[in-house]
């Protein structure tokens, strides 16, 4: 190589290199323990500001949370068994930052941008650095949610539907499936092609590794990982990773809406997340209130949600779409964490155990289950079969307690109790199987029409399974139409009309046969 | 109430400011402690008296960091900066991994003047 060039290139790289005399506030730590430090000095210190701890092994970094007369609170980010009492800590200046950019697609990450997968480091150049705490866009740069965030289970397409920009809880007991709905929806995310993709991010906070590696194998497998990011703080991290880790996956969901794309953020869950900020508020000698969560646990949550927005054309016309996880204790929604969370999003899915113990999966409760903005997203086809279905599904549950007497109710009850279990029936779904919302409008309009009266509860399931093959063999352009332009004209009805008989015909003749 | 640490050293700080017998005072002060079960916090209660102490008289704790002990003329040299600048009360030490330069702490704040933070700079600006 040329001599000349290489000093070139040296040259060129030094050009920003001035190196001066750098002042910092500075502290020595006078007391550490569970990632919680108390430090004297740092009187110019602000509140949520960086600190860089100088350790014997090198820098960790903290948050200052406390500033109290005398000394300063502060949690410390990563590995704090190397800080000594009397090491010096020193402010930086800057608030907590996370970088973001494309380039972090397809990886796993931990709360402060380090990647934890084996496809070697981020490219720092590539990336933007994004606040991990910032103000939610205000009133002026938001538009009403308008476009569908199709999930691909047919239960909440249908009845709780989520719009782009949404806030939607996912709330219910332990091992019941919450999870595995949360990746469906990542799952369906690639299939959904009237609207683009958005882009999925996955925040594990204190979960065990071995499960989030399990989440990515799936996604891998399945093709949906090179559109997801996941933000891991295992169960083995310290409380303060667990703690940041949602305003992370917030400040990459935020980057992409910034840039006019829209993101999907899944906080799984909020509950540990509570857990984490209980944690370290106490050890700060925070005053505790209710469950002795620290007073500001509502607002903790609050402002991470409310970072979710549909921003309109003069911003980009970004959204993003969040749809944190709670697991409650006993089926107890009326618990501290349940109900503030509940209290803040936009409607909330809720997971029933007695549904999930009863086999049906995935187990939604539609009695519970809300979405209070979703309906103005909702495409016109499945508003169209829809709303009769959610009649149908409430009658029927009223209902529900005579199903045992059946014979001895009169025709008209008789029937609706047959239609409802139908109905529900056609709603099971199992896991890994995102169904696109084309097909699930043909399945429901085949319910809600009562087409599925005449077979048995029993074969259902096969005859959904026949009617999705043969709408792929051949009824592909139907399909398309009805994707396309999301809505259920009558010509397509009349088609439509004639596959589902004709489906239901084969059936029975292979029934006698 | 609970009484912190730099209530105590306030407090011993004005009970022993003009009096001729420190020795009973400190006494009486233990004693309070004793009574208030709070003897634990010697300690801390005497790091914030010594602060608060210094603070009253003007004094700024000062630390001179070199990579090596440092000689007469540079001595001179950092006095002559520091003597309009209230009462300094300087320590020097020496820390090898600086490698060149001069680092000082006044209070609460530090000045980096040092090689080794002016190379990872330059680290920086390379990677």
């Amino acid at each position: 190589m040329d001599k000349n060039f290489i000093i070139e290139t040296l040259k060129k790289q030094l050009a920003d290199y001035r190196p001066g005399v750098e002042t910092a506030n500075i502290g020595k730590v006078l007391r550490i323990g569970d990632g919680i430090t108390a430090i004297s000095g740092l009187s110019q210190v602000m509140a949520s500001e960086m600190l860089e701890f100088i350790t014997s092994e090198g820098s960790v970094y903290g948050v200052a949370l406390n500033l109290e007369e005398n000394q300063v609170g502060a949690m410390v980010l990563g590995d704090f068994k190397g800080i000594k009492e009397g090491d010096l800590v020193k402010s930086t200046g800057k608030v907590l930052s996370f970088p973001v950019g494309k380039e972090l697609l397809g990886r796993v990450v931990d709360p402060l941008g380090n990647p934890l997968d084996d496809l070697g480091p981020l490219s720092l150049k590539e990336l933007a650095l994004y606040p991990i705490e910032r103000k939610a866009p205000g009133v002026i740069s938001r538009e009403p949610v308008s476009a569908p965030l199709h999930t691909g289970i047919k239960a909440i397409d249908s009845t709780i539907p989520i719009g782009r920009g949404q806030r939607e809880l996912i709330i219910g007991d332990r091992q019941i499936g919450k999870t595995a709905l949360a990746i469906d929806i990542i799952l369906n995310q690639l299939q959904d092609t009237r609207y683009k993709s958005p882009i999925c991010i996955y925040v594990a906070i204190g979960q065990k590794s071995s499960k989030v590696a399990r989440i990515v194998e799936e996604l891998k497998s399945r093709g949906a990982m090179e559109n997801t990011i996941v933000v891991l703080a295992s169960a083995s991290d310290s409380a303060p990773l667990w703690y940041i880790a949602p305003f992370a996956g917030c400040a990459i969901g935020e980057y992409f809406m910034d840039k006019g794309q829209d993101a999907l953020v899944i906080y799984d869950d909020l509950s540990k997340h509570a857990w984490s900020y209980r944690q370290a508020s106490l050890l700060l000698r925070r005053p505790p209130g209710r469950e002795a969560y620290p007073g500001d646990i509502f607002y903790l949550h609050s402002r991470l949600l409310e970072r979710a927005a549909k921003l309109n054309k003069a911003n980009g016309g970004g959204s993003l779409t969040a749809l944190p996880i709670i697991e409650t204790q006993l089926s107890d929604i009326s618990a501290y964490i349940p109900t503030n969370v509940i209290s803040i999003t936009d409607g909330q899915i809720y997971l029933d155990s007695e549904l999930f113990y009863q086999g049906i999966k995935p187990a939604l409760s539609v009695g519970l289950s809300v979405s209070r903005v979703g309906s103005s997203a909702q495409t016109k086809a499945m508003k169209k079969v829809a709303s009769r279905l959610r009649l149908e599904l409430a009658q029927y549950r009223e209902l529900q307690a005579f199903v045992q007497f059946a014979s001895e109710l009169d025709e008209a009850t008789r029937k609706r109790i047959d239609r409802g279990q139908r109905l529900a029936e056609i709603l099971k779904q199992p896991q890994y199987s995102p169904i696109p919302f084309e097909k699930q409008v043909c399945l429901i309009y085949a319910g809600v029409n009562g087409y599925l009266d005449q077979l048995p509860v029993a074969r259902i399931r096969e005859f959904e399974e026949k009617f999705f093959q043969y709408l792929n063999d051949r009824k592909e352009e139907m399909l398309s139409k009805i994707r396309d332009s999301g809505d259920l004209s009558e010509e397509i009805k009349k088609e439509l009309k004639s596959a589902v008989e004709f489906q239901i015909h084969a059936l029975n003749e292979r029934n006698k046969s | 109430m609970k009484i912190t640490p730099f209530q105590y050293a306030i407090f011993l700080y004005q009970i022993t400011l003009k009096t001729p017998d420190v020795k009973k005072k400190v006494n009486d002060f233990l004693g309070i402690l004793a009574k208030n079960n709070d003897l634990g916090k010697i300690n801390e209660i005497m790091r914030e008296f010594e602060a608060y102490e210094k603070k009253q008289r003007g004094a700024e704790d000062v630390e001179i960091i070199s990579a090596r002990p440092a000689g007469p003329a540079l001595k001179r040299q950092v006095f002559g900066l520091l003597k309009d600048g209230g009462k300094p009360e300087i320590k020097e030490t020496a820390d090898p991994d600086l490698i060149g330069g001069l680092t000082m702490i006044i209070g609460d704040t530090m000045i980096d003047g040092s090689l080794r933070r002016k190379l990872r700079e330059l680290k920086k600006v390379l990677s």
